[in-house]
């Protein structure tokens, strides 16, 4: 397989990679809701968040590298939405604009951090956890499994293709053969999702997923979730004051 | 000797009327190995799809003396074990532990037994160190042997192989004929593996054009080279 994109990264040993899932999660999703919800104003509140984040960036290991591809292939989608909500409005760009890529770019930042330092397996096991709806982790989890398949699928019939090819092929000609590999991958998806489906069966499948969570929190975990916590109030609180 | 399977007149036709299995009539004794063999079309797929009721022809199958109904369905699927020629189509979940664990959770097992059946399967297969890996960042061989573990961690009466050593090594075949040697339950395994059927069955089935063409003793079936050419199989020498 040459695909894993996803959680690239999950197989690290740093602290941040330590953590329960479960704990990370809470983390984030508070970070996040205390982000999005600073006023443009805010400079405190925004460089304090930074800072935080910055930490988790150290506490991750990642190579900043790594983290500036993901974010620089999705931010200049965030540009072009800001952009175009101040151009309809026609309201002067200014903070309001730059708190809105600000907030974007702490949001997938925080979002990277969660999915490169956490196993997607232990990701999903996580949201089960947190009560998220069994269609969605089952959609997740499927989806986990085999998108690297159909991409490698993908890429061995483009490489079929190319070997057969012995000129510049002219675009309509080229669209053709894309489409028609399109709808080959289409048809091995569905039956591999019906070979998929047998499988399940001849293992007792009923209908439901039955799952063990093998989760387990650890003395850091709660020092972790703690110490978090307690610099989001210390933050709020040192914001309100100034 | 008590039987494990039996099949009477087992017919199964595709939707659009390809015939694919007529007639087939054989009975499989408890705790013997009997291969599969037979060229590519011949219904070697769709009469294993048939072992455990994911199929469904005309014609009788009693699996240890329960005939397969709907009713009868969940039971037989306890005691069936079937492993798939793909292993991306057997490996569904997103880890090795939840892809082992996930036929002992349907049998109602509780948490405990259950890990300890993926713990000891797992090793039985020599996959113990890999439970949280990903199966799409197994290798093949690897890949085959989780497959094994999934079917054993059931604890089936009856194992059912579809070409268990397909597009694997010589290294990895010969441990997965090892692995398979070892597991004391009567197999079926399907194969174009003329070697690794005579080392591990004692009966061969001869499957051609969804009819049995002949059932007897492996050394017997394989030796009859003139036979075996006549249904599609080919020699170098």
């Amino acid at each position: 397989m040459h695909h894993n994109f996803i959680d690239e990264y999950s197989d690290r040993d740093s602290f941040l990679h330590q953590r329960d899932p479960r704990c990370k999660i809470i983390i984030f999703l508070v970070f996040l809701f205390l982000v999005l919800r600073l006023s443009p104003g805010s400079l405190c509140g925004f460089a304090g968040y930074g800072l935080l984040l910055s930490a988790l960036v150290l506490l991750s290991g990642l190579p900043l590298s790594a983290i500036l591809r993901r974010i620089l292939t999705v931010l200049p989608f965030v540009f072009l939405t800001a952009w175009s909500m101040f151009s309809v409005s026609g309201k002067p760009a200014g903070p309001a604009f730059l708190s809105i890529i600000l907030k974007s770019f702490y949001a997938l930042v925080a979002v990277f951090l969660l999915v490169s330092t956490t196993a997607f397996p232990s990701l999903l096991k996580a949201l089960e956890w947190l009560r998220c709806p069994t269609i969605m982790i089952r959609m997740l989890a499927f989806l986990y499994r085999y998108i690297y398949l159909f991409l490698d699928e993908f890429m061995k019939m483009r490489q079929a293709q190319a070997s057969r090819t012995a000129a510049r092929p002219k675009t309509a000609k080229a669209l053709q053969a894309f489409s028609s590999i399109l709808a080959h991958l289409f048809v091995r998806s569905y039956e591999k999702g019906e070979r998929v489906y047998q499988a399940m069966c001849s293992r007792g499948y009923n209908g439901s997923v039955p799952g063990i969570s093998r989760l387990r929190a650890q003395r850091s975990d709660y020092i972790f979730c703690a110490a978090s916590f307690a610099s989001f109030i210390l933050m709020e609180a040192l914001c309100r004051s100034l | 000797m008590p039987l494990a399977v039996e099949v009477e007149q087992l017919n199964f036709s595709y939707p659009d009327g390809t015939k694919v299995l007529e007639g087939l009539t054989f009975a499989i004794e408890e705790g013997s190995s009997v291969g599969l063999i037979g060229p590519n079309g011949a219904g070697k797929t769709t009469l294993l799809l048939h072992l455990n009721g994911i199929l469904k022809g005309q014609g009788r199958i009693r699996i240890f003396g329960t005939e397969i109904t709907q009713d009868s369905l969940f039971e037989i699927r306890r005691q069936v074990g079937l492993v798939f020629q793909d292993p991306d189509s057997q490996l569904f979940m997103p880890s090795v532990f939840d892809d082992v664990a996930f036929g002992p959770l349907n049998m109602g097992l509780d948490a405990q037994e259950v890990k300890r059946r993926v713990r000891g399967t797992l090793a039985a297969v020599d996959m113990q160190d890999s439970m949280e890996r990903a199966s799409h960042h197994l290798s093949f061989g690897e890949k085959k042997r989780v497959c094994v573990a999934t079917v054993l961690a059931m604890e089936p009466r009856l194992l059912v192989l579809d070409e268990p050593t397909s597009n694997l090594d010589p290294g990895h075949r010969q441990q997965l004929i090892q692995i398979l040697k070892d597991v004391p339950v009567t197999k079926l395994i399907a194969s174009h593996d003329l070697d690794m059927i005579q080392s591990l069955t004692e009966k061969v089935i001869l499957l051609t054009h969804g009819q049995m063409a002949a059932y007897g003793p492996t050394k017997q079936i394989l030796m009859d080279r003139e036979s075996l050419k006549r249904h599609g199989f080919t020699f170098l020498s």
